[in-house]
């Protein structure tokens, strides 16, 4: 009883939080009460409205440059999400791809693969971005790539480990059989045993996806505009943190708990949705 | 025409490399796994392969079915050698070879109702979806499983049950021949009761040739018209079940007998 | 006999997370030294949690509920926790079932043995070390200094056994729970094993719980045997009685007539059939209604 209980309440929390970030990066431009990139130099570092010296209309104050806080964090939800979504699907596509052929057909094909992974993921992942950005030029879309090209290996080898599990098992050894080709045992048969562990790493890395970009951002490697992102704001509010503390934490606490409602949302879908768990 | 085995091995030799014995530089020792393997099934006949781990027999198993390709010898289906062929080849012989194996936990795709289990494998040997359905829940049906079964997961069943599932699925595709692996070493003596009177009864009705591999002599007995005896890779004795089990010659299989433990006092045994 | 019972277990039940259906339904037996009482039933029967509750090893969500077990004359209700755990170190020792897993394949075999005199018994490193290889010697190992230094995985099936045994009588413990030793051996091991259980058995006097599903192997090495179903204690007699098929639970003999036997492959092996299941669901239900009346008191 227990248990449902709390599987529940990682479900709905998780997915509570990460529609609220939905909404809010879909309709950010009906929600933010300003203009994100509006800088009024009269008003800075203005602190959140229940502090004294704040002003009426900043409810979480501005930054340096006089630029609201929560329309800034509100902005910078929907480039948190469309990397999210979009480089932890290449990653994921690419990874998961890879691993199952590894994990399957084994061989030189595995040997390969695993040279590959092995060699890849030896690469410093901050100056393997910075070598991308630098080729790739920075911009939103230089960062998804840049992401998706680094993290693959993730999904790789977990998945490639899972598909050896579930290759050793005797349904496959039935399923040949019966005569059917390898690529459709592998399709038909291995993939929808090992789908739970990519929903579930599928999730987590679009997590892990939100953070990278914060990293790129907070080291000016992110997208070129000045649209705001949560890592940009971290790494702006990060010099003037004991004049303006709210420029950082906020910012600081959404990124949280929109990467922790990430990885609990996998889980609980899994939880929720695997028929061998039922 | 007839009177031809219905499967005939001759010269059977399987090998592995080592790869635990694998020195630094150069290749693995070669573990040879079967040796010189001479068997007939005759059609109609329950053949028992009877032996201890190690002894070969589920590696035997897999390559009566062609899931292993051996390194020598001759593996003649119904007149075919089917030892050496690609897969397009044996393809649609595959319908007539079929394999129960022993653990029904992982024999059954846990992802898969039962009834999607039974169904896919006659679509996957060209049957239409409707008449698979149908065949499917008939194939139930005939090992005592009703028709809500079908809806259900394998976690769902007991071992028992999910053993006659993996039976539904070997018989739905009317095959000749059958290999069953050890499919009754994990169960509860009153399960492994039910499957045994089960087996014979299919055995009877449906003409079927069946390779009963088990390390249990009396179930064997039972159900076996022919046994063979594996040892470490060889087939030590090879006869009749009357013979065999009245009048063992062989060292190996007279220790075996000696070892099993009757219901029964005796005291020396031990 | 006069004689107290080295082992004495009296109305244990017990539950999973106090809900539900009990486990172990009142089960009472005696188990004398020198004697070898077998537990007998299939899966799910409780043969294997009566000696993990006897061992202290049940898992956390099993509670028991009512009952005592009583070892050497002390009754473990009377001792704490650690007084338990000392006690049971001293005077029980298990055999289990699986070698392969009941073994650390990261360390010698040598510690394996030795840890649990040097920890339990308190005994000095060399002293236990030749006691190790007095009781590798005992269960015929041949070469016991090399087997002292192997790893699990160097040996075999058998060996490991032979070496899970030897460690269960190196404390000199009172009372030996085997838990399943042979369901993982080859038949021509299991007879070696057997064998070797019961000798040691009668060499060293000790009180044995042999838990096994195999009614064959209950013929060739148990004196008396308690036949479980569902967690309630269905037959309880000695061997000979069970085997000369009168007078028995229903349910023991259709297991022994559903043990197929090589010298009778005609004889007809009738499963557990319908009449003798509802025969056993009205035991259970009668059972509990009973205990459920003297409970809600």
């Amino acid at each position: 009883m227990g248990k449902t209980i709390t599987a529940n309440a990682r479900f709905f929390l998780s997915a509570g939080w990460l529609s609220i970030i939905l909404l809010v990066a879909v309709f950010a431009q009906f929600i933010a009460p300003h203009d994100p990139l509006a800088q009024d130099l009269m008003l800075d570092k203005v602190p959140p409205m229940w502090v004294a010296g704040s002003e009426s209309g900043y409810v979480l104050g501005t930054d340096s440059l006089g630029r609201d806080v929560l329309s800034r964090m509100i902005y910078g939800a929907q480039i948190a999400l469309i990397v999210a979504v979009a480089a932890g699907s290449a990653a994921m596509v690419l990874g998961s791809a890879l691993g199952l052929l590894a994990g399957f057909f084994g061989g030189w094909v595995d040997k390969i693969i695993s040279r590959i992974v092995d060699i890849w993921i030896s690469f410093p992942p901050v100056l393997f971005s910075i070598l991308l950005v630098a080729v790739l030029g920075s911009g939103l879309h230089s960062v998804i790539i840049a992401i998706a090209i680094i993290d693959w290996t993730r999904f790789c080898r977990v998945i490639r480990s899972e598909t050896m599990r579930q290759s050793r098992m005797e349904y496959v050894d039935s399923a040949k059989t019966l005569g059917m080709g390898k690529f459709s045992i592998l399709l038909h048969e291995v993939l929808p045993n090992v789908l739970p562990a990519i929903v579930v790493l599928f999730s987590l890395e679009m997590g892990i996806a939100v953070i990278i970009e914060a990293i790129l951002s907070f080291v000016n490697l992110s997208i070129s505009s000045d649209d705001p992102t949560w890592g940009g704001m971290i790494s702006e509010g990060r010099s003037i943190i004991y004049h303006a503390w709210w420029v950082l934490v906020f910012p600081m606490v959404v990124l949280f708990l929109t990467v922790l409602s990430f990885s609990q949302f996998g889980e609980a879908l899994k939880e929720k949705y695997d028929p061998v768990l039922q | 025409m007839t009177n031809q085995p219905l499967c005939a091995v001759s010269s059977l030799h399987f090998s592995v490399p080592d790869l635990n014995h694998k020195p630094l530089f150069g290749s693995a020792p070669i573990l040879e796994i079967l040796k010189n393997i001479n068997l007939e099934i005759p059609r109609g006949s329950v053949m028992g392969i009877v032996g201890e781990s190690g002894s070969g027999k589920s590696t035997l198993g897999r390559c009566l079915v062609r899931l292993n390709s051996p390194s020598e010898g001759k593996i003649v289906f119904d007149g075919k050698d089917i030892a050496f062929c690609g897969e397009d080849e044996i393809r649609p012989l595959r319908k007539n070879l079929q394999m129960i194996f022993q653990d029904p936990m992982s024999s059954l795709n846990p992802r898969r109702k039962i009834g999607q289990i039974v169904a896919s494998a006659l679509v996957a040997c060209g049957e239409s979806r409707a008449q698979a359905k149908d065949k499917a829940l008939f194939a139930l049906d005939h090992v005592g499983l009703s028709r809500d079964f079908a809806n259900r997961y394998p976690h769902q069943l007991s071992g028992g049950q999910r053993q006659r599932v993996g039976i539904a699925r070997a018989i739905a595709l009317e095959p000749k021949f059958i290999v069953a692996d050890e499919i009754v070493s994990g169960l509860d003596v009153s399960n492994q009761a039910q499957i045994i009177v089960l087996l014979e009864k299919l055995v009877a009705e449906l003409d079927l040739t069946l390779a009963f591999i088990s390390h249990d002599l009396s179930i064997v007995r039972r159900l076996c018209d022919r046994v063979a005896v594996m040892r470490a890779g060889e087939i030590v004795e090879q006869e009749s079940s009357d013979n065999i089990f009245k009048n063992p010659s062989n060292e190996y299989t007279k220790a075996l007998l000696d070892a099993a433990p009757l219901p029964e006092i005796t005291p020396g045994w031990i | 006999m006069s004689e107290r019972p080295c082992l004495e277990i009296n109305n244990l039940s017990a539950t999973v997370n106090h809900v539900g259906e009990r486990v172990l339904r009142s089960v009472s037996l005696s188990v004398y030294r020198g004697e070898v009482h077998g537990l007998v039933g299939e899966s799910g029967a409780g043969k294997s949690m009566i000696g993990k509750a006897v061992a202290g090893l049940l898992p956390r969500a099993v509670k028991i509920i009512e009952g005592s077990i009583t070892l050497e004359g002390i009754s473990l209700d009377d001792l704490d926790e650690k007084g338990r755990r000392h006690f049971l170190g001293e005077t029980c020792a298990v055999i289990p079932q699986d070698p392969l897993t009941s073994l650390n394949p990261c360390r010698r075999i040598e510690p394996q043995i030795t840890d649990r005199l040097i920890k339990t018994l308190g005994w000095k490193k060399t002293k236990a070390r030749s006691r190790a290889l007095e009781l590798l010697e005992e269960v015929h190992i041949r070469e016991p200094k090399r087997v002292l230094r192997a790893y699990p995985h160097e040996l075999s099936g058998g060996m490991r056994q032979r070496i899970l045994i030897a460690s269960a009588f190196a404390t000199e413990p009172k009372l030996i729970i085997a838990d399943e030793p042979t369901t993982a051996l080859d038949v021509t091991v299991q007879k070696q094993i057997l064998k070797l259980i019961k000798e040691m058995e009668e060499r060293h006097g000790t009180a044995m719980l042999f838990v096994t599903h195999d009614m064959g192997v209950v013929a060739k090495i148990c004196k008396n045997v308690s036949v479980l179903y569902a967690g309630k204690v269905v037959e309880q007699t000695d061997v000979m009685s069970l085997f000369s098929g009168k007078n028995n639970h229903p349910y023991a003999d259709a297991l022994i007539e559903a043990t197929p036997r090589y010298d009778k492959p005609d004889h007809s092996l009738v499963p557990v059939d319908v009449s003798i299941n509802q025969i056993l669901a009205s035991e259970i239900l009668e059972a509990d209604k009973i205990w459920k009346g003297v409970g809600n008191d």
